[in-house]
């Protein structure tokens, strides 16, 4: 858009068209949650909560074929937004969900803690709040998957 | 008179009113403030956000969004970093390119462009990683007006004109519609029962799920205690989220607008943990005429040392 393009009084009709036509879109994809990002539905906490909660939990057997939970805080940055991966797992195919078990192997690996394979549990916990303190009580534990790729 | 041209006559009228709210008269002063203010809150962000700590990234845990999904993974922290330092070097640039009147209007749209679209480049790294990211779209979307800005415009100059007027409404008119739909989907995906339920007492409960605690848990606890205020806080914020687009049609009301951002962003900073204080920074940028409170500031007499 050069500058002699837009009339002096206004902007000229097609700076009102495309603005109108970025703000018809956004309105779209908000009201019918379209995900398109930048484009999105503004889900920010629209879904209620409850006490209690579910979630994917990843944790890295070792050679012994002990389980140990997957701590995101001592792997890199990089790694931290991961359970929200595990949560699309039902809906991913079987090739993402070994990608993402690669991935959560090898940060291990980097990290020195050696790796056999990585099982991923359904986890529901309830909140316990007690003296200004929030705790969670294990409801249910389920093994959903299991990446044995992951030892390679 | 017919009533077929009284229905033209006031379609024309609604038609005329809505053009002027969105493409209505502003100063120059005030769209200069704007695009200086968008700029510094891109550098800011590029400054203090670690997006060159998202990689490297294994592959597999790389999804990303459509402007950048013809990657398979991660840029490398080389290319990451240089897009940082390059919306640092638009900014200082758009800033210095002012004082030469041959260059002011082209450098500061390249500069302007440059930011914008480096900064969604940035802002879409964090958005790949498996969750819907909304914390830089508030600063992308408020700002996607002004890349066809006239560009030449002063802070001096205070005669207003739809010229400079359309940047500034339309950008309140994009952040209405973000906070809108954010206020519309609670509704939609919960219903009432979002406000009028135990939905926020749990919440605040559990705080962000994961990652540090937040800083005023006992603040959390003390509303979710007591459900009546739980309940007042949840349609304070859908009447907040929902109500914004009121502060496009009426501006005699934008600041409590202001206030209810501070308090509502702040308050989910301080009480779940999640961080969203840009929000705040973008709506009271957009929201305030500016240069009337920066002639008030600048005229205030400095009192002598004692």
């Amino acid at each position: 858009m050069t500058e002699s393009a837009q009339s002096v009084d206004g902007p000229s009709r097609r700076v009102k068209a495309i603005v109108l036509i970025a703000l018809t879109l956004l309105l779209v994809a908000g009201v019918s949650t379209i995900e398109a990002w930048p484009f999105t539905g503004w889900r920010l906490y629209s879904n209620t909560k409850g006490p209690t909660a579910g979630t994917f939990v990843a944790y890295r057997v070792g050679p012994d074929h002990d389980e140990q939970l997957v701590d995101y805080h001592n792997l890199p940055y990089a790694f931290q937004r991961t359970p929200y991966i595990l949560n699309k797992f039902p809906r991913s195919s079987a090739r993402e969900r070994e990608a993402a078990c690669d991935g959560i192997a090898q940060g291990e690996r980097e990290a020195g803690r050696p790796v056999i394979a990585i099982r991923v549990y359904w986890e529901l916990r309830r909140v316990v709040p007690i003296g200004g303190e929030r705790h969670t009580k294990l409801l249910e534990r389920e093994l959903r998957y299991t990446c044995s790729r992951a030892a390679t | 008179m017919q009533p077929g041209s009284d229905m033209t006559g006031s379609r024309k009228n609604v038609r005329s009113k809505l053009n002027d709210v969105v493409f209505g008269p502003e100063t120059p002063a005030r769209l200069f403030v704007l695009q200086a203010g968008f700029m510094v809150l891109f550098a800011g962000r590029a400054l203090t956000v670690p997006f060159y700590k998202l990689t490297p990234q294994p592959a597999g845990l790389f999804r990303p969004v459509p402007p950048i999904g013809f990657l398979d993974q991660m840029p490398p922290r080389g290319v990451v970093i240089a897009v940082q330092l390059l919306v640092i070097a638009a900014t200082v640039a758009w800033f210095l390119v002012g004082r030469s009147p041959e260059w002011r209007a082209r450098g500061r749209r390249i500069a302007f462009v440059t930011a914008w679209i480096g900064f969604l480049f940035l802002a879409a790294l964090p958005a790949s990683r498996g969750k819907i990211y909304h914390r830089d779209l508030l600063l992308v979307w408020g700002a996607a007006p002004l890349l066809l800005a006239p560009t030449d415009v002063s802070f001096r100059d205070r005669v207003p004109s739809r010229r400079a007027g359309w940047p500034v409404r339309s950008s309140i008119a994009f952040l209405s519609v973000a906070y809108f739909c954010t206020g519309f989907q609670k509704i939609k995906v919960s219903g009432l029962e979002w406000i009028f339920s135990d939905n926020l007492q749990w919440a605040l409960y559990w705080g962000r799920v994961r990652g540090a605690p937040p800083p005023w848990r006992e603040l959390a606890f003390f509303i979710a205690d007591r459900p009546w205020l739980a309940q007042l806080s949840a349609a304070g914020i859908v009447v907040f989220e929902i109500g914004f687009p009121l502060a496009l049609f009426f501006p005699r009301i934008r600041p409590a607008f202001i206030v209810a951002a501070w308090f509502f962003h702040g308050g989910t900073y301080l009480m779940l943990g999640l961080d969203y204080w840009f929000y705040a920074f973008v709506v009271t940028l957009v929201l305030v005429n500016w240069p009337p409170v920066i002639d008030r500031v600048r005229r205030t007499p400095v009192p002598a040392p004692t």
